[in-house]
């Protein structure tokens, strides 16, 4: 463009220095006898080439200009009023002259119209297709891209709801299998079960391994957390939907027997899918299960406590009670094993008199367990005792924070002993407790 | 004249200039908007026309996975409700106090003898209370017995859930064992004693048993 422009200003400059060939201006032409009165143009010298052909085209055409200038001047010298054929041919002159620049004015402008219109219409255009808030003439090519988003999103959790499914039925089927396995004694029927074991356990893992978002999307969304968490919710909350339409279908316990234990099994089935799909360590945990040949039966054993995990079912709610429930008998022997450390007579059958450490009750709950008794002693090491009690209460892995405040003793002439109440509480050990190695440190 | 010939041919030129380098200026503004929008749109198109073949090819998936459920759905049902007939008696649909009631006197009557005696002395049961997945029925026992017949009944709450031995689903909440006072007379008579005397310790029990959440309770 710019040498366009330096050409147009180089070709009026009527100097003759421009070397740029300059085309034949169309001069209009108003009649014959008019054009006949322009001087012809001098023939262009034989020698010198195109562009001495240019310049003496560009010489001709400013002594041309000059002589009718001159004209002019001598018509007004004469006192007569404008020349008539003279102003005509300025005119014609005048006119020839910037007809070139208006031509190139034209172009330019009718290019400048065309530029705003082609970038206006193709910028409109696209708005029309990329902005999701038009829909002046429908559905765009935004939105079509939305609406195939969310077509993939409900076809995919379609997918993953229904291979959930399955895992949560392959999980209870293959629950009763291993529980079969270990109560058969018999070889062929074990062999049998193991088989079925090893395909159900595969079938599990292939249903249970699903993304939450599809990989196919990567790049159509820029947070993929977000993105993540819409699938999410879409999936918890369709399978919450359901549940909470099963359960007003069947309140106030309509329905035969028949039909509401059906829908219990629908409510466990949905309330396992959910778990297993906002439950991904649980999963990972699963997957992570080997079932070869050599440990087969630890195998089992591991899957076994992973689907109490995992599944939801009366089944699975008996094994995490049975899990969570404290062993009272094993936890009152730990009690006697750690006081006979201090006192080895200390709940003895026989000889309970030679027994220093004596409990009186014992109380024992998730929360605390106390301890009352008396420690009688003939060297007056009653309250060591105690103490000697209390540091092996902090220090054992099963107990913590165990405390007794106050200590008193008297002594009793008639058995020579010095006698001291005794009374420790002290709590079950939580598994972050890291007292044990310092205690026994002290 | 020549003066204002070159006027106004100039002012045709600067104009046409003015208007060349604004045409120019639109031009390049407006392509480069347009090239963006173009490549969005052609981006845009992409995808669509991807998500329509991935749609296509989560509704084969969709049809083969549900076709494997429906081939499994019947047997997995009728493994559940045999399974569950089992469980009824574990973990009952309601809180079947009564048969609680019998079940713990029944395991004292099984567990009294005269060497090794146990008594239920009282037994009381407090409302049924709800959790996130089940229900429990909380209870209180009072009892008198030796410390063999106290470790049994806490062995017998423990190995309650079975499904080998299924009785009623049960946990020991809290214990309280209040131990007899030994006199001096009486254990010098326990140490020249071949036999050990029978000792009897007071203990009290908190538990609760488990039963099913109704179907409607949520």
């Amino acid at each position: 463009m710019g040498s366009l422009f330096g050409n147009i200003q180089k070709n009026n400059t009527g100097t003759g220095e421009n070397t740029a060939p300059v085309e034949p201006t169309p001069v209009p032409v108003e009649n014959t006898q008019e054009q006949a009165a322009i001087p012809p143009a001098a023939p262009a010298p034989e020698s010198g080439g195109v562009f001495d052909i240019s310049a003496q085209k560009q010489d001709q055409a400013g002594g041309l200009m000059e002589n009718i200038i001159q004209q002019k001047d001598q018509a007004a010298d004469q006192g007569s009023l404008l020349d008539t054929s003279s102003l005509k041919k300025f005119k014609q002159f005048s006119g020839a002259t910037g007809f070139k620049e208006h031509h190139y004015y034209t172009v330019v402008k009718a290019a400048l119209g065309l530029v705003v219109i082609l970038a206006l219409g193709i910028n409109i255009f696209f708005y029309t297709q990329l902005s999701p808030s038009f829909t002046l003439f429908g559905v765009n090519t935004s939105t079509n891209w939305k609406t195939s988003l969310d077509e993939v999103q409900i076809a995919h959790n379609k997918v993953v709801r229904k291979k959930l499914t399955l895992a949560k039925m392959h999980l209870d089927t293959i629950a009763d299998r291993i529980d079969n396995y270990f109560k058969t004694a018999e070889q062929s029927k074990r062999n049998v079960l193991k088989t079925e074991i090893t395909d159900l356990y595969k079938n599990i893992k292939s249903e249970l391994n699903f993304e939450v978002v599809p990989l196919a999307l990567a790049g159509q969304y820029d947070n993929e957390l977000d993105t993540k968490q819409t699938y999410q919710q879409a999936f918890i909350s369709q399978i919450d939907r359901e549940i909470s339409d099963i359960r007003s279908e069947f309140s106030n316990e309509t329905g035969t027997e028949t039909q509401q234990k059906e829908a219990k099994i629908d409510i466990q089935v949905l309330e396992t899918v959910k778990k297993i799909y906002q439950q991904k360590p649980l999963r990972t945990n699963f997957l992570s299960i080997t079932l070869d040949e050599k440990n087969f039966d630890e195998g089992l054993r591991q899957i076994f406590t992973h689907i109490n995990d995992l599944s939801e079912s009366n089944y699975s709610l008996i094994a995490q009670i049975q899990t969570n429930r404290i062993d009272w008998a094993d936890t009152i022997n730990r009690i006697r094993a750690i006081t006979r450390q201090v006192d080895p007579h200390h709940a003895s059958e026989k000889w309970k008199s030679l027994s220093s450490i004596i409990y009186t009750s014992l109380s024992l709950s998730d929360e605390k367990i106390s301890i009352a008794g008396s420690v009688k002693t003939k060297d007056s090491k009653n309250f060591t005792k105690i103490a000697d009690l209390i540091d092996l209460f902090e220090a054992s892995d099963e107990f913590e924070n165990a405390t007794s405040r106050s200590f008193a003793k008297s002594y009793n002439p008639q058995t020579k002993e010095y006698q001291s109440s005794l009374q420790i509480n002290f709590n079950f050990q939580k598994p972050d407790d890291t007292t044990d190695s310092e205690s026994s440190n002290n | 004249m020549s003066t204002i010939i070159q006027k106004r041919a100039q002012n045709y030129q600067k104009t046409a200039k003015i208007l060349g380098a604004l045409a120019v200026i639109i031009a390049l503004i407006g392509g480069y908007f347009a090239y963006q929008q173009f490549s969005e749109f052609r981006t845009l198109k992409g995808y669509i026309k991807a998500n329509s073949t991935l749609t296509t090819s989560l509704d084969t998936s969709f049809t083969t996975e549900d076709s494997k459920y429906k081939a499994l759905n019947s047997n997995y049902r009728k493994l559940i409700v045999s399974r569950d007939q089992k469980i009824d008696s574990i973990l009952p649909t309601d809180e079947s106090l009564t048969e609680l009631t019998r079940l713990l006197e029944q395991f004292f009557i099984d567990n009294n003898f005269p060497n090794n005696p146990v008594t239920l002395s009282s037994l009381s049961f407090a409302n049924s209370d709800e959790t996130e997945k089940y229900m429990t029925l909380s209870f209180t026992m009072n009892l008198t017995g030796t410390e063999a017949n106290f470790f049994k009944l806490l062995d017998f709450i423990k190995d309650s859930g079975n499904l080998n031995t299924p009785y009623r689903l049960m946990a020991i909440t809290k214990v309280n064992m209040v131990f007899p006072q030994v006199s001096e007379e009486e254990d010098a008579t326990l140490e020249e004693s071949d036999t050990p005397a029978v000792e009897e310790l007071n203990y009290s029990i908190e538990g609760v048993a488990y039963f099913q959440k109704q179907l409607t309770s949520e």
